[in-house]
């Protein structure tokens, strides 16, 4: 859990509180919405979270 | 394995003679996330998707055989390594900490898909064979090592 916080401060920049917070989400509901952004941001992020070895996806927010 | 230094970005641990070994032998194992099992979206059916979805491919792959290439020299390096009586000395630099995360999350997640993706909320029970034993080894190890990175970087910070 704690390398989640980790990579959530390393990825957007976060502050620790805010990291844990997406993080306790991810472990009790199964997943956190991290960021809304434009198509080719919210690519980005997403290869920067699978390149540590954890699961990210993105959806069109309707 | 335990923190022993750190000055200037520079991490020092001290490492038995079986945690070395152990430390090697789960980093050997990298890489373990099988091909195809990491996806951009759950969408499905739009070009813009699928193309998006073959760069995620191409850049995890270029990933991997980088890593790969970074992780032998690594592991072969012998600067890093600092060996004594009964125990040995490995520096790590701020940069290789971040590698090694990443490594060892490969690793356990990789490890984690091998055994089946068991998951104690559902009807997903570990079943540990003799097949499979030496995935749950790596996932053990590899989680107890991040861990013990990760406590060393949260010292500094």
């Amino acid at each position: 859990m704690d390398y989640v916080t980790h990579v959530f401060q390393t990825v957007f920049g976060w502050s620790r509180q805010k990291a844990e917070q997406h993080m306790m989400q991810v472990h009790k509901q199964g997943k956190s919405v991290l960021i809304r952004e434009s198509f080719e941001k919210a690519e980005h992020y997403v290869h920067q979270i699978h390149r540590y070895a954890l699961n990210a996806t993105m959806e069109r927010d309707e | 394995m335990k923190l022993v230094k750190n000055t200037s970005g520079r991490f020092v641990f001290q490492l038995t003679p079986r945690e070395q070994r152990l430390f090697v032998e789960v980093l050997e194992l990298y890489p373990l996330i099988p091909d195809g099992t990491r996806k951009l979206t759950k969408q499905r059916g739009q070009a813009t998707l699928d193309e998006s979805q073959e760069l995620l491919d191409e850049a995890l792959a270029e990933q991997r055989v980088s890593n790969q290439r970074h992780l032998a020299k690594f592991l072969a390096d012998p600067h890093r390594v600092h060996t004594m009586k009964s125990y040995t000395r490995l520096t790590l630099a701020a940069s290789d900490m971040e590698f090694l995360l990443q490594v060892l999350n490969d690793i356990r997640v990789g490890s984690w898909i091998l055994l089946g993706s068991p998951d104690c909320q559902t009807e997903k029970r570990l079943e540990v064979t003799q097949k499979n034993a030496r995935y749950f080894w790596a996932r053990e190890l590899a989680g107890a090592f991040q861990s013990l990175l990760i406590a060393a970087m949260n010292l500094v910070q």
